[in-house]
């Protein structure tokens, strides 16, 4: 390595340290973002490039055309607006719900109480876990001859097939995906909450503020920049749900919890014959998505704490 | 051995010059000085000179060579950084042989040397020991050991005893020496604090917004500071500085005025000046007598006794701030009026500008200064 | 010690007894801890149980056994049951035979004498016990071994690689000047913006390309350039003083051999936390693995999971049994790196 040093020089050994890293980024990247847009322009089922016909917009066309944009069995492609309605549908009830929880659990955590080391360990514990774990968990505790059926029972309440009803399989398959993730944001929000000065509030106990004016006027004020990133955050994962979903109803009943991650692995890798093109407009549509969720989140970052 | 020269060396971070035009040479041997405020850029011409920091212009030579574009560790320097910079994952032990294992030093040569050094700087019994478990002092003595320990042609050190209290302070400047006159190698040396410089140094280079100000040994730069930066920046208390008028001018000195106070004579050569210039009137505190009867007016504002001296704060006429050294302990108190009288030997006359050249005294004749 | 204590009541709301929201909160935690244990505890405890027990309708909560004693006379261990008598009281007896609907019943200390008793008329005596069984059986399996090894050598490649690639990238970043240092830096942290699910179908064309499909480095490569990881390193290098990596260079030292010796220990809490990251990353991943190993005998634990989950006639005793071996690493690495993972999330927002 010395003797590499006098052949390039001190000044190029830094080039030399990032080399690795950015040819990784390059191939495995920014390569295939570019060609992301090459199958989105492209048709037929043939993955290598120079067996693909030029169609351009027709994917995208195909994608978004339908007759009625509220009614999917008009589309085209219905499974494209049902998994997308879906995952609409999944983001919103997830993020706020899941929000909302962590904003709850964080506050109580930050409270003056014993175990609190535990509890926001154990609260944290199902985010390490795999979304294939998870999932195979819930599923034994959901199958008809499961957990929940044998308290029902107990109550004297008929079994219910739980994954079998769209409603029931998309509730769970939020609730799940809650269980996984919360602990997180929890995480994230319990270290704005403990950045919060603790002069503060004793500067509001001397003004004589009642609790849930502390709360409202000086708590959830101070950790807005927080709450925003966790919101951001949460969409911009949400948005991508696939893995846990997908091994806890495979997307069904019929395509009741498909969401979109789902519909471009299945157009693109598991159907024949293989819609690379149609799967990589798709993946187009994600992308445009996830950069505004994260331009937002860049804004979010950025803004001043004292607001 | 070596001299090391720097001739013009000019250092830019992007538009602003930090080190502008610095010539200087630095003997074999010496124990050399570079003392200055902060930001003065002392640090950049000895990061410079280790090679750490490349020269934007100039030249730094070696017996007449060009080391502009050598690495830092074909210098053969060494250097004693101001946080220590031991590798705080290494024992001292480690520490010490880092440097000798890199330049392929055999295995039998790193013990002795490193037992030699250990002894010298008196840190064996903590070799194998990591920095975290060592006190400042002896994190400094390891520090210094890690230089010690390569045989460089010289030493460079960059404020090396800022991070200790001032006791340890004091006896590591002693030990610094010691060890100067035990291995004879040229010691280049940065620091902020002119007591530092003043008792350590050969010869001093103060410097100020990178520029050389004046080169010389300690007592040449106190006796005949070559401007009034200089006279205020070495010497403690600093040296009181007054508005003064020149009334006229003898043969062996000049006589001033400073307004609402009896006249002053000082033996200074006014060069270019004439009666009626202003000029600046420099009085080293101590060079200021308390004394009965006759004398200047002076009013004690406040005093700070400390047993073997005393200062007094107080004005000579309104606006005249003066502050004044006393041996042992002078009897005054707040709002006493008292005559004093001044040294003309340690009172120094100046150009009004600070970076102006000082007026020469008279009999010390001819001036070693700057330029060389 | 008496202000202590009013200071500490006061800042649980009134003096000395707990207010009625600490109540609330408690009451909150103690549910929430239900709901998260009780899952993964459920899943733990049914994988003791035996395939038989499993279609129990409603289940025990602990895995069981029936009970068997030793009776004089008789080779082996006979059953236990509780058996109803004629008279209404209830007794214990070991069954000697079945037949039918009846059983050979009798008394454990006077095995001669049988009774025939109605099997409707007796329960089995129960002990909790737990079937090792399930996990015996995966370890006999070579499916089993050869996910676990998948799994195993694709986590360890790619932590070992994310480390060393990251942590030079962020070297180079952190401490060094030069002309498109902050132009490199913006770049490897927009890639941030291209999350794998963007680039499926190109990343797959490249991964064909390089002929990694069906290989474990097919899932490795492309993971192992991580932004998170490049900043992660990045802000903790910075921490690291500058005049160390000069005081070095005075000793003679190569920029690699800096790296090497002293940055890179140096930095050794940040690579945890990453390499934590990086295990917990490669274990639990799932989609690009579902693309890239199509043969089962290059699946991971995870792919295997759901493989056998999908199958008609699945055996869920091995299912538990195995989601929990492959729960068992994660868990480990949790509880005794829970700390460094916390405060590293807290502070990077990575995860």
């Amino acid at each position: 390595m010395a003797a590499l040093q006098k052949r390039v020089g001190r000044r190029a050994m830094p080039w030399l340290f990032l080399l690795p890293n950015f040819i990784l980024f390059a191939v495995f990247a920014f390569l295939p973002l570019a060609l992301d847009l090459v199958y989105a322009l492209t048709g037929g089922d043939q993955l290598s490039l120079s067996s693909r016909p030029f169609i351009g917009g027709e994917n995208f066309s195909s994608l978004l055309s339908c007759g009625n944009y509220l009614d999917p069995t008009t589309c085209e492609r219905d499974l494209f607006w049902r998994s997308l309605f879906n995952t609409l549908l999944f983001v919103v009830v997830q993020v706020t719900a899941m929000v909302l929880i962590a904003l709850t659990t964080a506050l109580i955590l930050n409270r003056n109480l014993r175990a609190r080391g535990f509890f926001r360990s154990l609260v944290f514990f199902p985010v390490m876990l795999s979304p294939v774990v998870v999932a195979l968990i819930w599923k034994w505790m959901l199958l008809r001859q499961g957990v929940f059926n044998a308290w029902l029972e107990n109550v004297g309440i008929a079994p219910i097939d739980w994954l079998s009803s769209p409603n029931w399989a998309f509730f769970w398959a939020v609730l799940v995906s809650i269980w996984a993730h919360v602990g997180f944001y929890v995480l994230i929000l319990l270290a704005g909450l403990q950045a919060i000065p603790r002069d503060i509030y004793e500067a509001a106990d001397m003004d004589a503020t009642g609790r849930w004016r502390k709360l409202t006027r000086i708590t959830l004020p101070l950790l807005w920049p927080n709450l925003l990133v966790v919101i951001v955050l949460a969409l911009i994962r949400g948005v991508q749900t696939f893995d846990e979903v997908y091994v806890l109803t495979g997307g069904g009943p019929g395509s009741a919890t498909k969401l979109i991650v789902q519909f471009i692995y299945e157009t693109g890798f598991a159907t024949q014959p293989r819609l690379y093109g149609l799967a990589a407009a798709a993946s187009v549509c994600l992308a445009v998505l996830l950069i505004g969720l994260t331009l937002a989140q860049l804004r979010a970052n950025r803004r001043p704490v004292n607001e | 051995m070596a001299t090391l020269e720097l001739i013009n060396v000019t250092k830019r971070f992007g538009s602003t010059e930090v080190v502008r035009d610095v010539n200087l040479s630095i003997r074999t041997g010496e124990f050399f000085v570079f003392v200055g405020p902060s930001g003065c850029g002392k640090s950049t011409i000895l990061r410079m000179m280790a090679g750490l920091e490349s020269v934007s212009s100039g030249e730094i030579r070696i017996d007449g060579t060009a080391i502009n574009d050598k690495p830092a560790a074909e210098r053969g320097f060494a250097m004693v950084f101001q946080s220590y910079s031991l590798y705080p994952h290494m024992t001292v032990r480690q520490n010490l042989a880092f440097g000798l294992e890199n330049i392929g030093t055999a295995r039998p040569e790193i013990n002795r040397r490193i037992e030699e050094t250990a002894r010298l700087l008196r840190i064996d019994s903590y070799l194998d020991r990591r920095p975290k478990a060592l006190s400042g002092g002896q994190r400094q003595r390891a520090a210094i050991g890690r230089a010690v320990v390569r045989e460089p042609a010289m030493f460079l050190f960059d404020e090396p005893l800022s991070n200790l209290d001032p006791e340890l302070r004091v006896a590591m400047r002693i030990e610094i020496g010691t060890i100067h006159a035990r291995l004879g190698n040229t010691m280049i040396y940065v620091t902020h604090d002119q007591l530092e410089a003043m008792s350590m140094a050969d010869r001093i280079c103060v410097l100020r917004d990178g520029q050389v100000e004046q080169i010389g040994a300690p007592l040449d730069l106190y006796n005949r500071p070559a401007n009034r930066f200089v006279a205020g920046f070495i010497g403690n208390p600093r040296m009181n500085f007054l508005d003064a008028k020149i009334e006229k001018i003898e043969s062996n000195g000049v006589q001033v005025v400073v307004e609402g106070v009896a006249p002053i004579f000082v033996l200074a050569d006014a060069g270019d000046l004439r009666p009626g210039d202003p000029v600046t009137l420099g009085i080293r505190p101590q060079a200021v007598e308390v004394q009965q009867g006759t004398g200047l007016d002076f009013i004690v504002e406040a005093t700070e006794q400390l047993g073997v001296e005393s200062y007094i704060y107080g004005e000579l006429v309104k606006g005249s701030k003066l502050i004044i050294q006393q041996r042992g302990q002078t009897p005054v108190t707040r709002g006493q009026r008292i005559k004093i009288s001044l040294h003309p030997r340690f009172c120094h006359l100046f150009r009004t500008s600070p970076g102006e050249p000082a007026l020469e005294p008279v009999e010390q004749r001819p001036l070693v200064t700057a330029a060389q | 010690m008496n202000s202590l204590l009013t200071f500490v009541s006061r800042r649980r709301g009134t003096h000395g007894s707990l207010h009625w929201t600490d109540w609330v909160s408690y009451a909150y935690l103690c549910l929430g801890t239900i709901a998260m244990l009780w899952p993964v505890a459920w899943l733990v405890l049914s994988s003791f149980k035996s395939e038989g027990q499993l279609q129990d309708f409603p289940a025990s909560v602990m895995p069981y056994s029936q009970v068997k004693v030793d009776v004089a006379g008789m080779q082996d261990q006979l059953p236990l049951f509780n058996v109803k008598t004629t008279d209404g009281t209830v007794t214990q007896m070991v069954q000697i035979r079945r037949v039918g609907i009846t059983a050979e019943m009798a008394f454990p200390n006077e095995p001669g004498r049988t009774i025939e008793v109605n099997i409707d008329q007796r329960q089995p005596v129960t002990e909790t016990k737990f079937a090792w069984g399930n996990y015996r059986d995966l370890f006999h399996s070579s499916d089993f071994v050869g996910y676990a090894w998948n799994s195993i050598f694709i986590t360890a490649m790619s932590t070992i690689i994310v480390l060393f690639v990251n942590s030079l990238a962020a070297f180079a970043l952190s401490k060094y000047e030069f002309r498109g240092r902050s132009t490199a830096y913006v770049l490897s942290i927009a890639t941030l913006m291209i999350p794998p699910t963007i680039v499926l179908v190109p990343l797959f064309l490249v991964v064909n390309q390089l002929g990694l499909l069906n290989t474990p480095w097919g899932i490795i490569l492309p993971g192992a350039a991580t932004p998170a990881g490049v900043f992660l390193l990045r802000q903790y290098m910075l921490t690291i003083p500058d005049d160390l990596l000069d005081a070095a260079r005075l000793d003679a030292a190569s920029e690699w051999k800096i790296y090497w010796r002293i940055v890179l220990p140096l930095a050794a809490p940040a690579l945890a936390v990453l390499a934590v990251f990086a295990i917990v990353w490669r274990w639990n991943d799932f989609l690009w693995p579902l693309i890239v190993l199509t043969r089962d005998d290059q699946f991971t634990l995870q792919l295997a999971l759901n493989s056998y989950q999908g199958e008609p006639q699945m055996q869920w005793s091995s299912i538990l049994a195995m989601t929990v071996l492959t729960l068992l690493p994660i868990a480990c690495v949790f509880t005794f790196l829970q700390r460094y993972i916390q405060t590293g999330i807290a502070e990077t927002g990575i995860r």
